[in-house]
């Protein structure tokens, strides 16, 4: 007895209780691209489903830099024979983290632009944000940079091996929300609002203010304990 | 500047047809049937060649004598660590969760795909190249690495360490890092799927047990796999860049002190067995709840206790992640961690302890039919237990002073990870196979198969055991020497090599039987072993979109099986609320 | 049919393994010869007696479900669980493994927490590709220097000791063989020069990983009354026609010579013959007892034409962490001494390296 219950007008809805961001309004199926309409296979994901995606994703980024850390912090810790060399931290390192910081800022006021309906807002404070973030990317390159013409390379210590490990670690990462920082800019004339809030803006800010707390966090971990 | 307002608030809705060309359809397919299809086949090839590599080095110290050998040292290790590292991650990482829970979760908990089937595509295509990545190593010049499954430096991190450790452990390096991407995408797929896209009435509490052990399987892999893949970065920086993460000063090769900084070998192991524990969980945690609902379905009882299955589940899970030292106690690390270590493995026991209680509890009382999906599944039961109990052994801080790196150990993972995940795994595929391709398995074919492999595996795995209270080390190519070549020790492994054969000789008559019941087996209907949950609500085999572009509506817990007045001896979690006349036991 | 089989099979299943593992228990490991491993083995057996009977209750458990509700058309009963049954498993289980393992940390105290007792002879062990290298501090006490630089193989300086410059590193005695004393405290320094090892030796119930860039110490005292007891087993062994018992009240009185009491009816000494294929094995079983310990020692002696020599003394030392294609090569061996015998060696041991260098 297959299909006992059905319901003729698809309704999803969350099954426990308020679901994650997103799920605000109450659902609206039936419009016209339903599965009866499309034929085919009509794919619902609730859009809470990308929220939690990114939120999911972190995850092991998060994993992935507490993993190179805590290598960090022990290799640090076991320093007998003296082979651990602090690193010249240069004061470039401050001028970067302004960057990135002030590029979420900018970022978050685009973001509030959006939901005000202020689109030239939007525009203009995105595109503020990402420059700044490709400022910081430039930035840490002239840290290697200047640390190479100091004579500090990648594998001459354990110390200068991890700094330079999670800098670029952590700049690859960058870049990927980079793409998606000028994905979103180059998108920004035509995109779909939802309640004044656009899911690739929402997934790209999201990444990037999880960006600058990485990098704060790599950032203490220098500090601290030289 | 236009803002184009979506009409539907709540859904991206992507509308896409069924594809009718071959290499959409099939190879580059985004339906999670396929994809769940293609990682099955993946670990069909690999257990193969797994299970090949086996009896490879089986047949060497069976036959061993120091003039003839069958395998030279290098090769003989070269064949171990290759063996287990494609059973470990080509076969137990990937069927039990791509395979089967690519293809029954989303079905299982209603919806129509993953959540984001691209990147579900994307993680089996990286799996494969993984895979490929992993084979290749036998092919470079110095042949495949000779470090292990567990890859420690610095034996590993130095090409000059040994014969074999140049290109070899490179792409074994390699290929574990492209599988740590692969299993990252999988996970996130994984449990966005399960928070989200569950049908109407699909409450967490109404999952059928698979579903929340894929769940629980994808967040163990979420958190641990990031590990290993900070783990191999740095075995491959120390490999190639002439870092010292792990390769301390003043060690010597070739007679000679080489130019290294002081780093830690011990940072490799822990970085390594955090992930490594969680990693022996994901291959069993979906046994756990393939088995739990077949033992359900064939005794027709509710499972006894599903709350203190979910949270069993869920501890093991947790736990899980706290135990990696159990693994290290002789390995130099501080003697008051492995204290803790110690204390937090053996509570781990309790809940697995649960587990069997529980799966006892659901035979008791029961209607019992002895399929060979139920054969399976029972004898996944008795391995839990005999796996389980040796883990008291090593678990025990002092007791593994004797037993570390003995034969004991190769009996314990084996049996309870190994052999008990195969066993789910083949009893996965007797129970879905009617579901996955319209048609029946032979029931004879599958008995016999069970029969050589259940006792062929015990054949193996417990003369195993007393090798190591002996204290046979394990990763030894030779015996000749006055304690191994005590009599007693070629005999077992003789007695060992043959009872091999058998168990993975036997696995042929299941291939055979998988390809032929494809095609010639008798065929299906919509739900032939009368179970309760979604996926046997739908077409043998289901639909492209798997229920025919309705939604289902649960209504029903996943276990209702025998209710008092019903109808029926199984109420189907989609049936109408009135199917269940006013519950006569209530609810634990 | 299948329900039948299953019971059979579970049922093998039980008494296949629990006859030879609880039923032989003592005699599945090889000989113990230190203090603490007392203790471990005692863990040991005691673990197999509890988790023998879990491991029994529950495939027997599992095989009477089988057999009981096999499918004879009956109608399963509804239930869903029982609290009562839950909270019973998991304190039960959670009391006994973690109790369990409890009983097994005084011994881990003693071996990895507590300081090795004053006066303890240190010897270094150095593992490397794959050979085992041991160094006595020789007569002045003191370990000299060591230095990676100043390795050279050609030249046998396998540890990198500085027999030049240091006047503590002249007497040390660096040999291919362990030698220690029995009844005294011992530690050993572990140590790698390469990948890593670790050092093994069964009767000693020691394992310790050798990791490159450590050194870790293990103490252990080797058993004064069980080695003798082994001595006199090969005295005995040697003087007794392997055909004939009337020797054994020979062996007694050796035994009651040094002062050890055989309660005659407990005590049994038997002789075994079992020829086999590759050896002429003969066991020599003493079984000891005594008011507050009582131990079992297995004796094995090695034909030779026509002559008994007796292997009593050493023990294989085999390495126990993968190092490379040559792991299964290397092992290092272990020869027990009296401490008089012991001190006559070392001396003489240290006096000729101290001439050579
Ligand atoms: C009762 C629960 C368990 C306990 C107390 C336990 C304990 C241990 C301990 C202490 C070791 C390390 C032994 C050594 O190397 O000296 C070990 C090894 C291992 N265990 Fe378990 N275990 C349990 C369950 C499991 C399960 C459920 C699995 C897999 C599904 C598993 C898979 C493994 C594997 C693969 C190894 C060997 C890794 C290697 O060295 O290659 N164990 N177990
Ligand atoms: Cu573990
Ligand atoms: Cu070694």
């Amino acid at each position: 007895m297959p299909l006992a219950t059905t319901e003729p007008r698809p309704q999803l809805k969350p099954a426990l209780g308020a679901g994650g961001p997103g799920s605000g309004a109450p659902g609206r199926g039936g419009d016209g691209r339903g599965p009866e309409d499309a034929g085919g296979h009509g794919r619902r994901v609730p859009r809470r489903a990308y929220y939690t995606g990114i939120l999911v994703g972190l995850a092991p980024i998060l994993m992935l830099f507490a993993a190179l850390a805590s290598s960090y912090i022990v290799r640090q810790g076991i320093t007998h024979e003296k082979d651990w060399i602090d690193l010249p931290l240069p004061g470039l390192i401050w001028v970067n983290t302004l960057l990135l910081v002030s590029s979420s800022v900018a970022l978050e006021l685009a973001r509030r632009s959006l939901k005000r309906q202020a689109l030239p807002g939007f525009t203009a404070w995105w595109k503020i944000g990402t420059l700044l973030g490709l400022g910081f990317v430039a930035g840490q390159i002239g840290i290697w940079w200047q640390l190479r013409e100091q004579g500090v390379y990648f594998s001459d210590n354990p110390s200068h091996s991890f700094f330079y490990l999670l800098t670029i670690a952590h700049a690859l990462h960058v870049l990927g929300g980079m793409v998606a920082l000028l994905y979103v800019w180059r998108g920004s004339a035509n995109m779909k609002l939802v309640d004044g809030r656009c899911l690739r803006v929402d997934l790209s800010s999201v990444y990037w203010h999880f960006m600058d707390f990485i990098w704060l966090f790599l950032l203490g971990l220098f500090l601290i304990g030289r | 500047m236009s803002v184009a307002h979506e009409v539907d608030e709540e859904h991206e809705v992507h509308v896409h047809q069924e594809p009718t060309q071959f290499i959409w359809k099939y190879v580059f397919s985004t339906d999670h049937k396929v994809i769940g299809k293609q990682y099955y086949m993946l670990a069909v090839v690999a257990v193969v060649i797994g299970l090949t590599l086996s009896l490879m080095f089986r047949w060497h110290l069976a036959t061993y004598d120091p003039q003839h050998m069958f395998l030279s040292p290098d090769t003989y290790l070269q064949v171990l660590t290759m063996h287990g590292t494609i059973l470990v991650f080509m076969v137990l990482t990937t069927a039990p969760l791509g395979g089967f829970g690519n293809y029954f979760l989303p079905i299982q908990i209603g919806a129509v795909d993953m959540a984001f089937p691209r990147l579900n595509m994307l993680s089996f295509w990286l799996t494969l190249l993984s895979f490929i990545t992993l084979l290749a190593a036998f092919f470079v010049p110095g042949g495949a690495p000779v470090s292990g499954w567990t890859g420690y430096p610095p034996l590993s991190a130095i090409n000059s360490t040994t014969e074999g450790m140049g290109w070899g452990q490179t792409l074994w390096v390699g290929s574990i890092a492209i599988f740590c991407l692969a299993s990252l995408v999988g996970a996130i797929n994984f449990i966005v799927t399960t928070l989200d896209l569950r049908a109407r009435g699909m409450t967490l509490l109404r999952m059928p047990l698979p579903c929340w052990a894929w769940f629980v399987t994808a967040v163990l892999a979420l958190l641990s796999f990031a590990v290993l893949f900070a783990g191999g970065l740095l075995l491959i920086l120390d490999r190639h860049l002439g870092t010292s993460f792990y390769i301390p000063a003043g060690v010597i090769f070739g007679a000679k002190e080489l130019n290294h900084k002081g780093g830690s070998p011990l940072l490799y192991q822990h970085l390594f067995w955090f992930f490594g524990h969680p990693e022996v969980y994901i291959a069993i945690l979906p046994g756990m709840g393939i088995v739990s609902h077949i033992l359900a379905t064939f005794s027709r009882k509710p499972i006894f206790g599903y709350k203190a299955m979910v949270y069993a589940i869920i501890a093991i899970g947790g736990i899980g992640f706290f135990v990696w030292g159990h693994h290290m106690f002789q390995s130099g690390m501080s003697p008051y961690v492995a204290v803790a270590f110690s204390l937090l493995t053996m509570t781990i026991g309790v809940p697995s302890a649960i587990k069997t209680f529980n799966w006892l509890g659901t035979l008791w009382m029961g209607n019992i039919t002895c399929n060979s999906a139920m054969l399976f599944a029972l004898g996944f039961v008795s391995l839990f237990v005999s796996g389980g109990i040796s883990g008291i052994f090593l678990g025990q801080n002092a007791v593994d002073i004797y037993f570390h790196d003995t034969y004991f150990v190769v009996a314990h993972f084996h049996l309870i990870m190994g052999v008990a995940a195969m066993f789910s795994i083949a009893a996965g595929t007797y129970f879905w196979f009617p579901k996955m391709y319209g048609r029946f398995m032979n029931e004879s074919l599958g008995k016999v198969h069970f029969w050589l492999t259940f006792v062929g595996v015990y054949s193996v795995f417990i003369p195993m055991h007393l090798m190591g209270l002996w204290g046979h080390p394990r990763r030894y190519s030779g015996m000749e020497n006055a304690f191994l070549s005590n009599p007693f020790i070629p005999a077992m492994h003789n007695m060992v090599t043959a009872a091999a054969f058998v168990a993975v000789l036997a696995q042929l008559i299941f291939i055979c039987n998988f390809f032929y019941s494809m095609f010639k087996g008798p065929v299906a209907p919509e739900n032939p072993w009368n179970c309760t949950s979604l996926e046997w609500i739908t077409t043998s085999p289901p639909k492209f979109d798997n229920f025919g572009g309705v939604e289902p509506v649960v209504n029903h817990d996943p276990y209702e099986y025998s209710v008092p007045g019903a109808s029926k001896d199984y109420i189907m979690q989609t049936d109408p609320p009135e199917a269940a006349p006013a519950h006569a036991v209530g609810h634990d | 049919m299948q329900p039948l089989l299953m019971v059979v099979a579970l049922f093998a299943l039980v008494l296949g393994t629990v006859v030879p593992f609880i039923v032989r228990a003592h005699n599945m490991m090889p000989n113990l010869i230190s203090v603490h491993g007392k203790v471990i083995d005692d863990q040991i057996v005691l673990t197999m007696y509890i988790t023998g009977v879990i491991f029994s209750l529950a495939q027997i458990a599992l095989a009477w479900m089988i057999w009981k509700y096999q499918s004879k058309g009956q109608k399963a009963t509804y239930v869903h669980g029982n609290a009562l049954v839950e909270w019973a498993s998991i304190f039960g289980s959670g009391v006994l493994f973690v109790g369990l393992n409890l009983m097994g940390q005084g011994v881990w105290a003693d071996m990895h927490l507590k300081d090795e007792p004053k006066g303890s002879t240190e010897i270094e062990v150095n593992g490397q590709q794959y050979k085992w290298y041991y160094r006595y501090p020789g007569n002045d006490g003191k370990f000299g220097e060591r230095s990676p630089s100043l390795v050279d193989d050609t030249s046998q300086n396998y540890l990198g000791v500085d027999f030049e410059n240091d006047k503590y590193a002249k007497d040390d005695v660096v040999e291919g063989t362990l030698r220690v004393p029995y009844g005294r405290d011992i530690v050993v320094l572990i140590r790698s020069r390469d990948v890593i090892h670790s050092f093994f030796v069964r009767e000693l119930r020691v394992k310790q990983d050798a990791v490159p860039g450590l050194e870790i110490k293990i103490p252990f005292k080797i058993d004064h009354d069980g080695m003798l007891m082994f001595k006199l087993a090969g005295v005995a062994a040697s003087t007794l026609d392997a055909k004939d018992d009337s020797g054994v009240n020979a062996v007694k009185a050796q035994f009651e010579e040094h002062g050890i009491a055989v309660d005659t009816s407990k005590a049994k000494i038997k002789v075994i013959e079992t020829p086999k294929k590759r050896w002429e094995l003969s066991t020599v079983e003493v079984s000891h007892y005594d008011a507050k310990k009582e131990w079992t020692v297995r004796y094995s002696i090695e034909e030779e034409i026509g002559e008994l020599k007796v292997y009593k003394t050493t023990y294989e030392s085999p390495c126990a962490e993968l190092c490379g294609n040559g792991h299964y090569t290397m092992r290092g061996e272990m020869e027990v001494l009296s401490p008089e015998e012991y001190d006559a060696w070392a001396k003489k041991a240290s006096e000729d390296a101290k001439s050579y260098h």
